[in-house]
């Protein structure tokens, strides 16, 4: 087995990184640019039974410290783009992720049933979008809510089903949770709820007021949440957030996670971050004597 | 500072440029880069939307901007006062850089990123800026001219200038000078027109085209160029005329 190989829900992957949802990810032209960059699967940005505009811009600004913080408000194409992504990614070799956002567990149930009719590998659940109410995040923080999205899908879905929570306050309660449910992985971490104001026109800058904060700062964040989710059930976790080099890599796999996912990196170094984490990490695997990636996932968790 | 960071901006002065054209110079309270050709910024209204613009100049850090309304932004923006606030972000796309000899064609707003390449590029530019009437035109040429490029005007009926489209006058120009480069800007039909006409020709021309731009830093897609896996605010907004083809077609309401 090639040292950087692994494997999510049987998925085989070539390599352990792929984009994160919302990194482009709506459109079929998108697979090319990613596949390009590296990738080993394409994971689609969250689609809603509905096509939605998303929220007013600005939908995004750059923070220091190579942050983002982003009002995209789920904008998406509706599930009829499915087919095309999947068409898109299947071309290209790789494996499809249709990633589903809904208000209540029948629109999460049409979306991924759609998902499964396409051809995609497996689907997952965006319980922590923190930015367009009544989606994500509440869903995600409420456990019975998050019992009765992921229990609904599982009863239908033949395909492995990913449930993407975001950080909440009794986040091990609802990790369990979802995989009791039926979600074969988790994914970890999304944005965290924030805001920015500008301080001259004394505005919040986002359209939106509210918004999510990914990249660099919320690496420890997602470090300490797969971390201990690993630890309490030894569970299958796509770990993600702020990672932008082989280090913050590899430490999301030693806490616990057997691949993960590129968000803001790939906005703000460009697509040739893929490759030179995947150099890094080969690099890192040969001077420490690591033959493969499983001997690394969880290996810091005691 | 960080390309994609918001950057508060004071509007100095807004200068009527024509009939339908404002000239705003905004000075940025934090220093931004500088910007190249046809790169663009996104402007921001507090309580409205934020907008692409395209750098129309740029002198002593201050930003120049075109502005046609078209909408509330854009609308409110061209009314803004001077002494009030915009937001910036950007410069965003991709320099457009060409050597030699350029001849740009433009029709309205499109001549906006033609003002700040006659101030780099000065006489090795020939502008063809084609309008409705001699109300439109209003001061475009001499903001062209201050720089050295030259300009010749098209209007439709003839009342200031060549009488006929700037597609009709880019071709008799083409005819008696071979520039190193053409490239163009304006609406989709305008662009298609003369796409046609120049492949006729066999000469290769570059088009700056428009898309929804959301993010500015390719991270929503919004601003794909559809059947192509380009992104307007990566790699635009200037493109190979064959690579818009489809996305022009679509855009003048051909398809
Ligand atoms: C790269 C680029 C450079 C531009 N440079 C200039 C310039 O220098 N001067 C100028 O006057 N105009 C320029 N425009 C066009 C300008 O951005 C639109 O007129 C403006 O966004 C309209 O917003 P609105 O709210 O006033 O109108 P709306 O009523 O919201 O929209 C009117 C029309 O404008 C277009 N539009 C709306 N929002 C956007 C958006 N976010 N991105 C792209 N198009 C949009 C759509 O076609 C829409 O139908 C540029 C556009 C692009 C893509
Ligand atoms: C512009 C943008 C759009 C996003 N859209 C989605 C989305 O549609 N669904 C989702 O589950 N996560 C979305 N996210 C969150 C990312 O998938 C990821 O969880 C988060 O950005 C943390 O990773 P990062 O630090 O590598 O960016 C989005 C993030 C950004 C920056
Ligand atoms: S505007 Fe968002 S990707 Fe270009």
């Amino acid at each position: 087995m090639p040292p950087l190989e692994t494997t999510v829900t049987g998925i085989k992957l070539r390599n352990p990184l792929m984009n994160a949802s919302g990194i482009l990810g709506s459109r079929p032209e998108h697979v090319k640019r990613l596949v390009q960059a590296g990738i080993s699967a394409f994971v689609s940005k969250s689609i809603t039974p509905e096509p939605r505009e998303g929220h007013p811009t600005p939908i995004i600004v750059e923070l220091p410290g190579e942050a983002l913080l982003n009002s995209v408000g789920l904008a998406n194409p509706g599930p009829a783009a499915i087919p095309g992504l999947v068409d898109a990614a299947r071309r290209a070799g790789i494996p499809v992720i249709i990633s589903v956002a809904g208000t209540q567990p029948r629109d999460f149930l049409y979306v991924a049933e759609a998902a499964e009719k396409a051809g995609a590998s497996a689907v997952e659940l965006n319980l922590s979008c923190p930015h367009a109410e009544g989606y994500g995040l509440e869903i995600g923080m409420d456990p019975s809510a998050v019992r009765r999205v992921v229990g609904e899908v599982s009863s239908v879905l033949s395909i492995p089903i990913w449930a993407k929570l975001g950080v909440v306050d009794r986040l091990i309660h609802v990790a369990g949770t979802a995989l009791d449910a039926g979600a074969g992985a988790l994914v970890l971490i999304n944005t965290l709820r924030a805001m920015a104001i500008d301080v001259y026109t004394r505005r919040p800058v986002l359209g939106h007021g509210v918004g999510g904060l990914s990249g660099r700062p919320i690496h420890p964040v997602a470090v300490r949440a797969v971390y201990e989710v690993y630890r309490e059930y030894g569970a299958e976790i796509v770990g993600v957030g702020g990672v932008f080099d082989w280090k913050t890599a590899a430490e999301l796999i030693l806490a616990g996670a057997r691949a993960i996912q590129l968000g803001t990196s790939l906005v703000l170094r460009g697509e040739r971050v893929v490759a030179e984490i995947l150099e890094g990490l080969e690099r890192y695997m040969s001077e420490t004597g690591a033959r493969g990636l499983a001997e690394l996932v969880g290996a810091a968790v005691r | 500072m960080v390309r994609g960071s918001m950057i508060a901006a004071r509007v100095l002065e807004n200068v009527t440029v024509s009939e339908t054209m404002r000239l705003l110079v905004l000075e940025p309270m934090e220093p931004m880069d500088t910007p190249g050709p046809m790169q663009f910024y996104m402007v921001w209204l507090p309580g409205l939307e934020e907008v692409p613009m395209s750098a129309a100049g740029y002198e002593d850090g201050r930003i120049h901007i075109l502005v046609k309304p078209r909408g509330p932004t854009t609308r409110t923006l061209a009314g803004s006062r001077p002494g009030s606030l915009v937001g910036l972000r950007g410069p965003f796309g991709r320099p457009f850089q060409p050597r030699g000899r350029v001849l740009g064609i433009a029709g309205g707003s499109g001549v906006a990123p033609f003002i700040y390449m006659a101030r780099l590029l000065g006489p090795r530019l020939t502008v063809v800026y084609g309008a409705r009437a001699a109300s439109e035109v209003g001061s475009v040429p001499r903001l062209l001219e201050a720089h050295g490029a030259h300009v010749l005007v098209a209007t439709e009926d003839g009342s200031v200038g060549y009488r006929g489209t700037s597609v009709d006058l880019a071709l008799e120009v083409l005819g008696s000078e071979g520039p190193d480069h053409v490239v163009a800007a304006g609406p989709p039909a305008m662009l298609l027109a003369l796409g046609r006409a120049l492949e006729a020709l066999g000469v290769e021309l570059w088009v700056s085209v428009e898309t929804m731009v959301k993010c500015g830093v390719g991270a929503c897609g919004s601003c794909t160029l559809p059947g192509t896996p380009f992104l307007l605010c990566l790699e635009g907004p200037v493109f190979r005329y064959r690579d818009t083809l489809g996305w022009l077609r679509e855009a003048a309401g051909e398809v």
